[in-house]
């Protein structure tokens, strides 16, 4: 069961992919929902405070989504976050450093809301969230 | 032709060689007009591939433009059907609460026609959330476009590379097109510009400078 009442951060570049992500996220259930448009403004978003997930892409100018989740895990406050990588690099060596550097799970685009869904209750059912102030 | 001068070129002292030295220099000869034949054939090659390479190079940064160009149509074409299926989420989640209260006012028949039509209803939601991320696909064109530019880059910048070292020449506008009029240099201007996508009142312009309106 996926606490739907926590704050969810969506990093990507598109906006068109911001808002399909966001939408998907309200269908499930989710309404306390943020935006980043990159690895370095979502980074000082969560470094705000208050975030139970981050949804982010892979490929962003100014700090790709890889370096924001290595980034995440490096950080005391921040390190146990569910970091969920929605990307189109979908080759075998991308998912294995992603996973070395601590993805919660990875969505191939294009994706189904069924998958995202399905993935998400994986993370809850694996990762106890942060709590993050 | 080089060829053609080093055959006419006489050395003078060749009745001074012994018969040895006469044949080591026809073999140096032999092998020098071979040479010459060979740099004759790549400066051939090069002359016929100032052409191309010019309007490559001319060409390259309107093939990025209209890649860019394609990226951002592309972007806007999706918003416009996300606004579109939002609109029809709101309605069907106005229609299918409409129906529930109808649902408890009305009594026999009419609840089992008004069950089928909610339960179709409902089904529309998933419907319209699998056309949302189905839009998906604009990230990864975008993607692959910006690939695609990078790789244009690339060839520019050897294309460039290439112009320098040969030292072959750009051409520039005009030259032999002054037949061509304004609307040639319009057009022109227009393949140059930032953006590739056509404005109507710049459509106008050039179709009246044709004698077409």
């Amino acid at each position: 069961m996926i606490d739907t009442g926590m704050k969810v951060l969506v990093v990507d570049d598109m906006s068109t992919m911001r808002r399909i992500v966001k939408n998907v996220l309200r269908q499930i259930g989710f309404s306390d929902i943020m935006e980043a448009e990159n690895g370095q403004d979502a980074l000082t978003k969560l470094k705000a405070g208050g975030f139970g997930l981050v949804v982010s892409d892979w490929n962003m100018p100014v700090m790709q989504g890889i370096e924001l989740l290595r980034a995440v895990r490096a950080d005391a406050e921040l390190k146990t976050l569910p970091f969920l990588m929605v990307t189109g690099e979908a080759q075998k060596e991308n998912l294995i450093v992603a996973v070395q550097a601590g993805v919660s799970n990875y969505v191939v685009k294009p994706f189904t809301a069924e998958v995202l869904q399905g993935k998400l209750e994986k993370i809850f059912a694996n990762v106890q969230p942060a709590k993050t102030s | 032709m080089l060829v053609d001068r080093m055959i006419e070129t006489e050395v003078p002292g060749d009745g001074e060689l012994p018969e040895e030295g006469l044949n080591e220099k026809r073999s140096i000869n032999a092998e020098l007009e071979e040479l010459a034949k060979y740099v004759e054939v790549i400066t051939q090659t090069i002359r016929e591939m100032e052409s191309p390479v010019t309007s490559t190079s001319d060409q390259l940064p309107q093939a990025t433009s209209h890649l860019h160009d394609l990226s951002k149509m592309t972007e806007e074409g999706t918003h416009k059907v996300l606004s579109l299926t939002e609109e029809l989420e709101r309605n069907r989640e106005v229609i299918q609460h409409q129906l529930e209260q109808l649902r408890i006012s009305v009594a026999g028949r009419a609840v089992k026609d008004l069950e089928a039509i909610l339960a179709m209803v409902k089904a529309d939601e998933g419907r319209l959330l699998n056309i949302h991320v189905a839009l998906s696909f604009q990230d990864l064109i975008a993607q692959r476009v910006a690939k695609l530019v990078t790789i244009l880059n690339e060839i520019q910048n050897k294309l460039l590379k290439l112009v320098v070292v040969f030292g072959i020449q750009q051409q520039k506008g005009g030259a032999g097109k002054s037949d061509e009029g304004r609307g040639y240099e319009m057009l022109r201007q227009l393949e140059s510009s930032k953006t590739t996508a056509l404005q109507q009142d710049l459509v106008d312009s050039i179709m009246s400078e044709y004698g077409m309106s």
